[in-house]
């Protein structure tokens, strides 16, 4: 049996999830610097912008109701990701 | 064209923009199918092998967690690889004044390329269609090889290259009796 608690399974998650924020960044403060203030520039990062929001916003509406002070288990070889082992 | 800018990065104040260039549309569109296609298909075997194993997945309160998370950071992910196809795509052009031909080229998001070599160094043009697509939509690479030191330009994916090679040689040869004359008025 395999457990961990689930605030490191967050803290995981927020890391990886702010090291793609900050490289969308990057990539909008690129989009500005060398194509500026234009209609499809403007328009592509509102695009870009809505997305990462609705992502964020549905993964925090599904994740809301985890209990993160908990620990989680994994009963091997009886893993639930594996049913076919 | 959408994004015609009225100027480009390092243009002199006399210059006068003859094209603008962008890669075709088409180019970028494939990147989307693409991208859809590496987000649908694992999302799409996942399902299947739920109905296939009668498989629980989403019944643990750990499985359901680890499926948000990670389809979520998998999707940003795509979404960030799209927005980076975008800027490559949007910022490179190509661009053909009275004066010079320039190649601005992203590459990646901290590399850019520009080289420029005036017009009347301009040797030879040549255009090449190739492949299904770009015979059916009119779009391909132009060459331009020139007498400086990066020989050879090249105009990748871009609409009607007949009509740009024609602009080209137009153009050149255009600068080139301008530089004659002023060369013969001088004497």
């Amino acid at each position: 049996m395999v457990q961990f608690s689930a605030i490191l399974l967050l803290y995981i998650y927020l890391g990886l999830m702010g090291i793609l924020l900050i490289i969308s960044l990057g990539h909008l403060f690129h989009a500005i610097r060398f194509d500026g203030f234009n209609p499809v520039s403007i328009f592509t990062s509102g695009l870009f912008i809505a997305g990462m929001v609705t992502v964020l916003w549905a993964s925090h509406a599904l994740l809301s109701d985890a209990d993160w002070s908990g620990i989680f288990r994994i009963d091997l070889p009886n893993a639930q990701l594996l049913p076919f082992l | 064209m959408l994004f015609h800018l009225p100027t480009f990065p390092g243009q002199q104040p006399d210059e006068k923009i003859i094209l603008q260039l962008h890669r075709h549309w088409f180019v970028f569109v494939t990147k989307i199918f693409t991208i859809v296609a590496v987000a649908v298909l694992p999302t799409a075997g996942v399902w299947v092998w739920i109905r296939a194993a009668h498989w629980q997945l989403l019944a643990g309160s750990l499985s359901h967690t680890l499926i948000v998370m990670a389809g979520s950071v998998y999707l940003l992910f795509l979404w960030l690889l799209l927005y980076g196809f975008w800027l490559d795509y949007a910022l490179d052009f190509f661009v053909v004044t009275n004066k010079r031909v320039v190649d601005i080229e992203q590459s990646g998001l901290f590399s850019r390329t520009v080289a420029e070599q005036r017009l009347i160094r301009v040797q030879d043009v040549t255009h090449v269609v190739k492949g299904f697509w770009p015979t059916m939509l009119h779009y391909g690479h132009v060459y331009i090889q020139t007498a400086g030191e990066k020989e050879r330009f090249v105009f990748e994916d871009v609409p009607h290259p007949d009509q740009v090679v024609m602009t080209i040689l137009q153009h050149s040869e255009r600068a080139e009796k301008k530089a004659n004359a002023e060369a013969i008025e001088k004497k």
